[in-house]
């Protein structure tokens, strides 16, 4: 063990040039950018096109959610960042702790847009509503499938840290990275469809 | 916990959890302006915040939870150039629809 891995003042025990996890999640990760981009940017050809509905829809979202959201995720991020870290310093107890708070961020940011989408729903604002309620719950319903799938595979983390005699670091890095590229396109979303009116 | 406080990544999440709030406050009032019946519109000066702030904000995820700043050159390259060409777009496609 490095001085530098023990003061956790940075992420160490890695050589340069190294992708965390293994080639295809970065694969995914990259193809799933390029998507969600493309959908965005056709978001925003229609946001152009129907400037004062989609206007009139945004003021409807709830800003206070969307901030909270986005908080719960960015910390998500952070324990994810955290545990790989744990991780590489051989301390796999904590490393699964900082996982079960990732996930358990990860349910929350689940609840809260469930909370969210009933509530617009409660208002009679659904997905035939109009063209912006038809992009915002496309939008954040994929990305929800995709905080799900994460979910899934922090369970498999968690257990791989928890169970292994050896736990494999890569499959921890492909965990967090799984997590950051969730927390990466919910800032993109919140941005463009939250904020940017 | 002291090496909680002194580590990167805790740094990382308290300037991203800031700039998330910046970005907030450039959203919502008091830079609203109602243009018609229910609308609401940001200043130009948020609208560019916003999408820079935003840039930044996945440019730390990527860099420094996500390690892209000890990765190859080639995925550097490819954060780097979707940075900015889907930022640069947005806010273009933004300014086009006003």
């Amino acid at each position: 063990m490095t001085t530098a891995a023990t003061a956790g003042v940075d992420i160490g025990g890695k050589r340069a040039g190294h992708v965390p996890g293994e080639r295809a999640i970065w694969l995914f990760v990259l193809g799933d950018m390029v998507i969600f981009s493309a959908y965005l940017i056709i978001y925003l050809f229609y946001r152009g096109w129907n400037l004062e509905q989609f206007q009139q829809s945004q003021a409807l979202l709830s800003q206070r959610f969307g901030l909270l959201n986005t908080l719960v995720l960015i910390t998500s991020s952070w324990f994810a960042a955290l545990a790989v870290q744990a991780a590489r310093q051989g301390n796999h107890a904590r490393a699964a702790n900082l996982i079960a708070l990732c996930g358990a961020s990860g349910i929350l940011f689940c609840l809260i847009k469930t909370f969210e989408w009933s509530s617009k729903i409660g208002q009679g604002l659904t997905i035939e509503t109009d063209e912006f309620f038809g992009f915002y719950y496309m939008l954040t319903g994929t990305h929800l499938y995709h905080v799900v799938m994460g979910l899934g595979l922090l369970v498999m983390v968690w257990r791989e840290l928890k169970t292994a005699a050896q736990p494999r670091m890569s499959q921890v890095e492909i965990g967090a990275t799984f997590s950051h590229m969730v927390d990466l396109l919910w800032i993109v979303i919140y941005a463009l469809v939250y904020l940017l009116r | 916990m002291t090496l909680l406080v002194r580590n990167k990544l805790t740094l990382v999440w308290v300037l991203l959890s800031g700039s998330t709030v910046l970005s907030w406050w450039f959203g919502t009032t008091p830079n609203v302006n109602a243009v018609s019946a229910g609308a609401v519109q940001i200043t130009a000066v948020s609208a560019v915040a916003i999408c820079l702030i935003a840039l930044l904000k996945c440019g730390m995820v990527l860099w420094h939870f996500m390690e892209v700043q000890g990765a190859p050159t080639w995925l550097r390259l490819v954060c780097t150039a979707w940075l900015y060409a889907f930022f640069g777009t947005a806010l273009g496609l933004y300014v086009w629809a006003q």
